[in-house]
């Protein structure tokens, strides 16, 4: 070969790989500049494309001007630099990655329903259980189930579910059920565009609907992009039970809208796979629910109720340690047993079961809803967050949070804005209204407070609602309005005396009937006295209290300290031990028992606490939260 | 309580006066009915006869008597509307000025 030639492509293959390594260092130079002063991902891509295109420029370059006779000309050079310009572009586009996804939260509703009505429960049953299912995932962004019903009640389409529950994707179905036969039609749409993005039809027979579902929640997976983890994928495919005809019956008890329909079905479904954890927990919260929704005679029954939802709670565990809700009614068994019945567990066990509870119920509206409860400031605040993206409806994140923000120094205003929104999303319901007296109450602006309750009593109070009933009777009991709040105050004597027995007896002595006000606290007293003697002092303390009955409190003092003295009654908490003493000074000192007397206001005297105005609940634990009577 | 038990009727009465007027007082059965407490409630019995028990009586009905007005007035004529107006013109009061208590409920 002519050396000259040889020379010439020489000189071509050096400054080609000159370019390379110059330019690959340039290239992770400028990269690191971009990294740094965290410009744009693309501009790395650019300089990237830059450098490729560049090389055969550059080769172009010196091929047009290595040997002694070639001179770079103007179209040569023209030619070169669009090239470069067009070959950078092209490059940038093709490798350009894709704009990250935005992150998609997906709702499933409730599958409209045609078909014999006798199956309409299938319809929402099988939606739920999709729903448990695909929250199992925790790359899943889901709504919760509330959310569903609560855009299912209200007819809402695509758009408008979208835009209420701030949601990009939504799973909708259409089932046909007459008996043995089920159609299923399942689409996933982009409500924005409502596009459907995926649809698929089933047809198969009852026997299959679990494994029908367990598919579906796989597809919608897959569809959504949504990687499960091995042991994930084996909780979304897990039915739960091995017989399909205890899997329909759960879909009809689940949906079931009395409790003892409830309790009928899911007695079915054990009696057919006694080792369902699913059902097991619900029968658990049934049992849970009665311990605690109805006026006994005695306090026997109820434990026997809280006896059986442990039991059965405790089981489900056994059968499947990721069944969700039983850690919860533990817990909460746990509570009620330590406050009610003298019954304490293990120190730090309903905490303990609460975390547990959290845990399992992963990155879900509810386990969010379960480690708000759980976490200590401020960590429960994002919590609250992530709990209210999921849920944006729901009543009591949005209160909760609410209340945080005015304590972070948010003003009223705020605060109004979210009851305002919570009255137009719930307007039948009462609860937002805790939120108005939480912020007038402690301003003394208890007009308005009635106001905002409730308006006018006959227009906002729902029916048979004895909780709101009784608040209107002590707002308006609040302004010394005693005539207009005895109305709602007998209506809630009426439907739940439980409730009354904290007011009522007030305004019947008032009314020149104080044998009916002592009526009221003897049935109390018994009531819950029946139980533990916590009762009874709980009793004493309204007879001597509220109704200057002072032979009626001793009778009742000395049922209550018949078997412990007053410091174990009150579990060494001061506040209590104090006020109690003092109410026992007043009553021997009305029955004339000066030296009993003494002697209560001696142990008054040592267990005076820091603040004497505040007054104790009896057997009030520390750090344990007064259990709810609703 | 322990001073009404101790015979210390006049510290009693201004313990009182401070709980009532305080507002923010944690205690719900204080907050729901502060006023029976004051006129009914039997543990006050030995205060009755005070006059600065009867004056913290008459100051704090004073102090309610114009609510009870409005929520009279607001039963009668089914404007309830105008009590929530008052919340929500406070509340930006409050926004404004950057404390509620100073701005008057009555």
């Amino acid at each position: 070969m002519d050396e000259g030639v040889t020379k010439y492509w020489r000189r071509i293959v050096a400054s080609s790989a000159v370019y390379a390594a110059a330019g690959w260092a340039a290239v992770e130079a400028l990269t690191t500049v971009i990294e740094r002063f965290g410009l744009p991902d693309w501009m790395a891509t650019f300089v990237t494309a830059l450098y490729v295109a560049g090389l055969p420029v550059t080769v172009f370059l010196v091929w047009r001007t290595a040997g002694e006779e070639r001179r770079l000309d103007l179209p040569s050079f023209v030619f070169a630099m669009t090239f470069l310009v067009l070959g950078s572009a092209a490059i940038f586009l093709l490798t350009r990655p894709p704009p990250a996804p935005p992150i998609n939260i997906v709702a499933v509703v409730p599958c409209q329903f045609t078909g014999d009505a006798a199956f309409a429960y299938r319809a929402e049953g099988v939606a739920e259980d999709v729903h448990a299912r695909l929250s199992r995932v925790d790359a899943v962004k889901i709504s919760s189930w509330n959310s569903s019903l609560f855009v299912r009640d209200r007819g809402y389409g695509p758009r408008q579910i979208a835009e209420t529950l701030s949601v990009n994707r939504v799973v909708t179905c259409y089932l046909t059920s007459e008996s043995e036969r089920i159609e299923l039609k399942a689409e996933l749409l982009d409500p924005e565009i409502e596009r459907v993005i995926w649809a698929n039809e089933y047809d198969f027979v009852a026997a299959d609907l679990g494994s029908v579902v367990t598919e579906l929640a796989g597809t919608l997976l897959d569809v959504l992009g949504k990687p499960a983890e091995a042991a994930e994928m084996d909780r979304v495919n897990n039915l739960g039970t091995f017989s399909p005809e205890a899997y329909d019956l759960f879909l009809q008890a689940s949906v079931a809208h009395e409790l003892e329909e409830r309790d009928r079905l899911v007695e079915q479904v054990l009696a057919i796979d006694p080792n369902f954890a699913d059902a097991l927990v619900f029968r658990a919260g049934i049992f849970f629910r009665r311990s605690t929704s109805r006026n006994f005679e005695s306090m026997e029954e109820p434990r026997k109720w809280l006896y059986e939802a442990r039991s059965l709670s405790e089981r489900a565990i056994e059968q499947d340690p990721f069944v969700l809700g039983a850690r919860f009614i533990l817990s909460r068994v746990c509570g009620m047993l330590t406050y009610y019945y003298d019954e304490p567990c293990q120190e730090g066990e309903p905490e303990r079961l609460r975390e547990e509870e959290c845990e399992v119920r992963g990155e879900t509206a509810e386990g969010w809803a379960c480690w708000s409860g759980v976490l200590s400031p401020p960590e429960d605040f994002v919590a609250m967050e992530r709990w209210l993206e999921l849920e944006p409806t729901s009543m009591r994140a949005n209160m909760q949070h609410a209340w945080r923000r005015r304590e972070q120094g948010a003003d009223f205003v705020e605060a109004l804005a979210v009851f305002e929104t919570l009255r137009a999303l719930y307007p039948d319901d009462g609860s937002p209204y805790g939120m108005v007296s939480q912020m007038l109450r402690p301003e003394g602006r208890l007009d308005e407070l009635l106001a905002w309750r409730y308006g006018s009593f006959e227009d906002r109070i729902p029916e048979g609602s004895p909780w709101e009933l009784a608040r209107l009777a002590t707002d308006y009991m609040s302004l010394g309005l005693y005539e207009e709040a005895s109305v709602p105050g007998e209506m809630t004597a009426a439907f739940r005396p439980s409730s009354a027995a904290h007011f009522m007896h007030i305004l019947w002595a008032l009314g020149g009937e104080p044998d009916k006000a002592a009526e009221l606290q003897i049935w109390n007293g018994e009531r819950t006295g029946a139980a533990s003697p916590a009762g009874y002092l709980y009793a004493a303390m309204k007879f001597a209290e509220d109704l200057g009955d002072y032979e009626l409190a001793k009778q009742y003092f000395d049922r209550a300290l018949a078997s412990q003295d007053l410091s174990t009654l009150c579990n060494g908490d001061d506040e209590c031990v104090f006020w109690h003493a003092l109410l026992l000074v007043n009553t021997e000192r009305a029955l004339a028992n000066e030296e009993a007397a003494a002697s209560w206001l001696a142990t008054n005297r040592r267990h005076c606490p820091c603040r004497p105005h505040t007054r104790c609940w009896p057997l009030r634990r520390a750090g344990m939260p007064r259990p709810s009577s609703r | 309580m322990l001073a009404i038990a101790q015979g210390r009727h006049a510290e009693a009465v201004e313990q009182m006066r401070q709980i009532v007027f305080a507002w923010d007082v944690t205690d719900e059965d204080l907050l729901a009915l502060p006023i029976y407490k004051l006129e009914q409630a039997a543990v006050f019995d030995a205060l009755r006869d005070r006059q600065d028990f009867r004056q913290l009586v008459d100051d704090y009905n004073t102090y309610l008597e114009p609510m009870r007005q409005r929520v009279r007035e607001a039963e009668a004529t089914g404007d309830w509307a105008s009590l929530r107006r008052r919340t929500v013109e406070w509340a930006n009061e409050t926004a404004r000025r950057g404390s509620p208590s100073s701005v008057d409920a009555t």
